[in-house]
């Protein structure tokens, strides 16, 4: 049973059981015990998903609840997978968002488009279930208010959502039959898996590149830093890597100095 | 080439824009309203986003033609830049353009009839010589088969012989000015590094041959080259590496019809230098100990004090002294 409660490398939000159910079977997810505002679910890889509930305003806050179980200093990246109308896309297609429109407000986001391969479309959230499919583009009602807390927490590049066609013109969505939906999501289960892949990938590249030396650690605790002596180790470590000379770094920290000051700055002068 | 065209909604019918969006069905063309939605938004990665960049298709509104920074430039004559696109499809390392944006994505301003508009009451405001620089905030001539730039402007300033341009680039895309005739008051001005370097820090750049090849192409064909050895990044020795390039440049080109020559060394604002640092953690050029003079940040010399006046002693010594120019 999995009880640590920090969020993952890859965060999932979703807002109906119906359709976290096919996605809890496919990633092997298994619910956190403790008690949590929102219901999690996780994985050994990294890959969490929260139970948000419906409506933009309870994507925001499962997103934000998460958010605040982030590992420090790595970014993450969030997912938002659901259904989703559409005035002309065949039902069970699935779409990555190209652009979130809040219809109540008017708010625009844009998801970074690094990921590419898969058919999109813009998205329109609404607070009332859409019936007249006035545009070509995809409805539903969490996406803009996922995406607003996501991408605060990360970057637009690790920020997608994913909508699957459950309704469209010839198929209303008064017809819809919810015990279709986990088959519906089942069966767009290798795209998803390819796409999690894809971010996941982006994000590697992105964090192995922000990576600190294990010494900043060791220094971290064994020193009293304040705010501004944080950040300028963290540079200096970060230094010390890109010039090649962990192994010195290690070295130097091994040696006993009799302020953070004096730590800071035998760093400093010994680098080129 | 892009991962997605972003097009505001008041030039989509454009029939510039058109072109463009017909060239390239297959990708996604998202509507935006204003450019700065998609561009200046928070929460984005530069780094992550120059490798696979997306193109936005964009209306400058003011601000078309504006006074170029102190020392840029070649004469004494009043100077203006324009930037008829942002950023770059190159990905230099030392490139100031990823500090200075939040977005490595192409703007390209299609309203050239703006730009046009505005460039000649400037060269009317000017009566005597003026000079207006291109490829301040990007690189003008690498998107030439997306942007028709030089196919537009080119006949502009053909026209108005008081104005000179002077195109600055890394690119080899010369067949818009070989397919014309050449004209007295355009510059192509193109910037080398010594090889190490280039192949280091010029991720996607022609290699120095082939654009040595280009220029010896436009000189043939009439046109008026300027070559700039910037930015100079001093390390140990680097003179020596400056005179093999020195020695390979002028090998392959007509000195006696160069336009001019200059030189300058590496330097970026604070501001721009600790975006950077942000993107790229791990770069070792960043990682070198840096020097602070009036705002500016420049590498503090790896080597012999005196190793940039050796480079700029060996750079006159390959062309007549009046060619030359100190940029900075
Ligand atoms: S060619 Fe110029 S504008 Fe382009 S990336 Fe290199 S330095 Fe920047």
């Amino acid at each position: 049973m999995v009880k640590a409660l920090d969020a993952g490398k890859l965060n999932i939000v979703v807002a109906h059981s119906l359709e976290a159910k096919p996605l809890i079977a496919l990633f092997n997810l298994e619910k956190v015990t403790d008690h949590t505002a929102f219901p999690i679910y996780k994985n050994d890889k990294g890959i969490s998903l929260v139970l948000s509930g419906m409506g933009k305003a309870a994507a925001t806050d499962a997103s934000n609840y998460l958010g605040t179980r982030l590992e420090p200093e790595l970014i993450s990246a969030w997912l938002n997978i659901g259904i989703a109308g559409h005035r002309s896309a065949a039902i069970g297609t699935g779409l990555l968002a190209s652009k979130i429109t809040e219809k109540a407000t008017g708010d625009v986001f844009y998801p970074g488009m690094l990921i590419s391969g898969y058919d999109s479309s813009p998205v329109i959230t609404v607070d009332e279930i859409e019936k007249e499919y006035d545009e070509d583009v995809a409805y539903e009602m969490e996406a803009s208010g996922f995406y607003r807390a996501a991408q605060a927490l990360s970057s637009s590049e690790f920020v997608q959502t994913f909508k699957i066609i459950s309704d469209n013109r010839d198929n209303h969505v008064d017809q819809i039959n919810l015990q279709n939906i986990p088959g519906m999501i089942e069966r767009q289960g290798s795209r998803i898996l390819e796409l999690v892949g894809d971010l996941l990938d982006l994000l590697d590249t992105h964090n192995s590149r922000h990576r600190l030396p294990k010494v900043f650690g060791y220094l971290e605790s064994a020193y009293k830093l304040t705010v501004t002596q944080r950040i300028q180790l963290k540079r200096h470590c970060q230094r010390f890597q890109a010039q090649d000379k962990n192994g010195l770094l290690e070295e130097l920290s091994k040696k006993n100095y009799h302020s953070t000051k004096q730590l800071l700055s035998v760093l400093e002068k010994t680098l080129d | 080439m892009f991962s997605a065209i972003y097009i505001e909604e008041e030039v989509a019918q454009w029939e510039r824009v058109q072109k463009i969006l017909a060239s390239y069905p297959s990708i996604p063309h998202i509507h935006c309203s204003r450019y700065g939605e998609v561009f200046n938004r928070k929460g984005q990665n530069f780094r992550m986003q120059k490798s696979a960049p997306a193109l936005i298709l964009a209306r400058k509104h003011g601000k078309f033609v504006l006074p170029s920074p102190e020392g840029y430039g070649f004469d004494e004559n009043p100077s203006y830049y324009f930037s008829h696109m942002l950023n770059c499809i190159y990905d230099c390392r030392y490139c100031f353009l990823q500090g200075m944006y939040r977005s490595a994505n192409y703007v390209l301003f299609v309203n050239y009839e703006d730009f046009a508009e505005s460039l000649a009451d400037m060269i009317v405001k000017n009566p005597g010589p003026s000079v207006y620089y291109s490829g301040y905030d990007c690189d003008s001539l690498a998107l030439e088969p997306v942007s028709g730039f030089c196919d537009y402007f080119l006949p502009f300033f053909a026209c108005r012989p008081e104005a000179t341009i002077e195109i600055r680039t890394k690119s080899t895309q010369i067949r818009s000015f070989l397919d014309r005739e050449a004209i007295e008051n355009c510059v192509i001005a193109m910037s080398f590094s010594p090889e190490l370097q280039s192949q280091k820090w010029e991720n996607r750049v022609p290699s120095i041959t082939k654009r040595i090849d280009a220029l010896a192409k436009l000189q043939k064909a009439g046109w008026k080259v300027a070559l700039r050895f910037e930015p100079v990044i001093v390390e140990e020795d680097s003179h020596l590496a400056y005179k093999e390039l020195f020695q390979h440049v002028f090998s392959g080109l007509d000195v006696d019809m160069l336009h001019s020559v200059s030189s300058g060394v590496f330097r970026m604002p604070v501001d721009f230098h600790k975006n950077i640092v942000k993107q790229y953690p791990d770069e070792e050029l960043f990682s070198r100990k840096m020097e602070l003079e009036d705002g500016m940040l420049s590498l503090k010399p790896i080597g012999k004090k005196d190793e940039f006046e050796k480079i700029e002693t060996s750079l006159k010594s390959f062309i007549p002294e009046e060619k030359f120019y100190h940029c900075g």
